[in-house]
């Protein structure tokens, strides 16, 4: 990975945080994402399928969080495991990220940290050293 | 995320403390936080005053912004935030209640002693384990239709009754009956009931548990015993969980919607996860009757598990329920937003308090507190970590004048999951407490790590405070026998 895009595991007392960076919005939404699956999942299967997710919001930090909170949901609305997130489309209020995943009864055992919802708080995404950064506190 | 508290605290007493109102950072009101020098040694070290002083901008507010005890950082309220707001001048807000929405405990006691199932516990975790669905995504056995699901909403543990899983006296000491009024199913989206509709009667994960206790001290004879605890050694049951996926999405389609309700009404807020609308606003109305389908959702919950549990042991002990006992002494949520009547500077007002993390104890003769109690106050259930002790409490006056009857939800955290984890595997805690005789069932070895007792703040020193201070007072001391996670 690249120093200009990337995360890190950031310290909460509470819940679970993260710290995500890269140099355009798509990278962001990306390596946000890979660092929610990254506290999630442990050894996780290889990809059995790929599902095409749509998230709205106004751009910035809405639509990040509109990206992040459609990923998680597949786990209780469709009973499948993200493992991998690409942003293939990203236009002014809309994203379409393609999610690699996996049926929840073949990634059970990979499936170690329940994140229940990503939250707004302290969110804001800067502009640091030419990359754009951001970090996030998940529910668990 | 928040920065550290740069602000001004003053010490009021041994266990109180104040951040004055600073108008330069918007406070309309002054913080208050319990605790003594020792608790406030780890408060200092990360945000969660940050979150106290943050609250303490929000409009409307009545009296101060408050901290529990077992206080610590979370996001939008802190942890072990209570705050109250005017019906009229206030807002009602989904991040002063949480995600886990009636994330809350319940108590039963028995009338078996630690002897009496001290051989049975490894039958017994494993058969709470099978029955009691827990982890990550699992579901329930219980298939609701629409109708049945709407009246689950509505009716919260008086559904589960009506439907064999519990009975009257469970509903008589459950708070609020089990159901909180205003719930309206159609305020909560198709998601939130997709998520709902499998998971009741399921336990989830994290920090939820079923746990074993035996009666370590009793400190208050006479009101223990009014409350069926009755010796040292007597085992009582606890059950930790919450409204589930449900609360989580309604919390969520809450939030979003929220934050167009903040700029729509000019409400300037330090932190987004506090989006809010007025109390009397329609955004307003429409959370709070979304958030009481899910409390409601979540006192079914833990009845369901409640019948299961009795089922379970009386199958592994081979006794009828009537020579186990299992009555349950009384249920709390610590994670809601509820209407309440309360004495502001000499009136009478009723105001929209939030309790996140934290208890409702309200003090002798409201009329909330069931009858039987009445006289005593109402029952606060304290869990504190898995390898250390919960406790019995009971509500006050001084924490009616105090916190508008509010006291602390838990041990409280003290270390992030990260380092808990990267200090012991779970496996080693499992050990540990299984050394200690304490027989551990748990649907994955990180839980375990994440909750190992270190990564919590001292529970007897968080209850110390609270009963010196006056928020509840100590009735019984509960050691764990065995502990199911999810």
């Amino acid at each position: 990975m690249s120093d200009c895009a990337g995360f890190e595991a950031v310290e909460h007392t509470g819940d679970l945080a993260i710290r995500a960076w890269a140099t355009d919005m798509s990278g962001l939404i990306e390596q946000a994402a890979r660092a929610m699956l990254d506290l999630m999942l442990e050894d996780p299967p290889n990809v059995a399928r790929t599902v095409e997710l749509r998230a709205e919001g106004p751009e910035g930090e809405d639509l990040l969080i509109d990206c992040l909170r459609s990923i998680l949901s597949l786990i209780d609305l469709e009973g499948l495991v993200p493992v991998t997130v690409e942003v293939t489309e990203l236009e002014g209020e809309e994203a379409v990220c393609e999610v690699g995943v996996v049926p929840l009864e073949e990634a059970r055992q990979a499936l170690v940290e329940d994140i229940k919802a990503v939250t707004y708080h302290g969110l804001e995404i800067r502009k640091r050293e030419g990359n754009l950064e951001v970090e996030i506190v998940f529910d668990v | 995320m928040a920065k550290q508290f740069e602000g001004t605290l003053e010490k009021i007493d041994d266990y109180r403390w104040r951040i004055p109102r600073d108008e330069s950072y918007g406070m309309v009101t002054e913080g208050i936080v319990f605790a003594d020098e020792e608790l406030m040694k780890d408060l200092r070290t990360d945000a969660a005053l940050t979150q106290v002083q943050n609250v303490a901008c929000m409009p409307g507010i009545v009296g101060p912004s408050m901290a529990m005890p077992d206080c610590h950082y979370g996001y939008g309220f802190p942890i072990g935030g209570v705050a109250a707001f005017d019906l009229n001048e206030g807002v009602i807000s989904p991040g002063g209640v949480g995600y886990d929405i009636n994330c809350g405990v319940r108590l039963l006691r028995t009338d078996l002693e630690e002897q009496d199932v001290r051989g049975k516990l490894q039958e017994l975790t494993d058969s709470l384990f099978r029955e009691i669905p827990a982890g990550v995504g699992e579901k329930g056995k219980i298939q609701l239709d629409e109708k049945e699901l709407r009246r689950v909403l509505e009716r919260g543990s008086e559904w589960a009754v009506t439907q064999g899983y519990g009975n009257e006296n469970d509903l008589e000491v459950t708070e609020d009956g089990g159901f909180i009024e205003g719930a309206d199913p159609d305020a909560i989206s198709d998601h939130a009931r997709e998520r709902g509709r499998p998971q009741l009667g399921t336990l989830g994960s994290g920090n939820h548990f079923l746990e074993i206790q035996c009666v370590d001290r009793i400190y208050d004879d006479e009101a223990a015993s009014r409350m069926g605890i009755l010796d040292e050694g007597q085992v009582t049951v606890m059950v930790h969980t919450g409204s589930r996926g449900l609360g989580y999405q309604v919390c969520d389609d809450a939030l979003k919607q929220l934050q167009r309700a903040a700029q729509k009404y000019g409400i300037d807020l330090p932190d987004r996860q506090l989006a809010c609308a007025p109390v009397d606003s329609p955004e307003g109305e429409s959370y709070f009757a979304g958030m009481a389908c899910a409390a409601n959702y979540g006192w079914a919950n833990r009845q369901i598990i409640t019948h299961w549990m009795r089922e379970a042991f009386e199958r592994v002990l081979g006794r009828g329920i009537s020579q186990i006992g299992l009555q349950l002494v009384y249920d709390v949520a610590h994670n809601v937003a509820k209407f309440e009547e309360h004495e502001v500077n000499g009136r009478r007002q009723r105001l929209c308090v939030h309790r996140k993390g934290a208890t409702r104890c309200f003090g002798p003769g409201r009329e909330e507190v069931p009858e039987r109690y009445r006289d005593l106050g109402q029952p606060a259930i304290i869990p504190g970590d898995m390898g250390t002790a919960s406790w019995l409490m009971l509500g006050t006056d001084e924490a009616m004048q105090l916190t508008f009857g509010s006291t602390c939800h838990g041990a409280g955290r003290t270390m992030s999951r990260t380092a808990a984890k990267k200090r012991q595997h779970g496996r080693e805690v499992q050990s540990e407490l299984e050394g200690r005789g304490i027989r551990v069932r748990s649907a994955g070895l990180k839980t375990l790590a994440e909750e190992a007792s270190y990564a919590y703040k001292d529970v007897d020193r968080v209850i110390g405070v609270t009963d010196r201070v006056g928020l509840s007072r100590r009735v019984a001391r509960m050691r764990p026998l065995a502990v199911v996670k999810g």
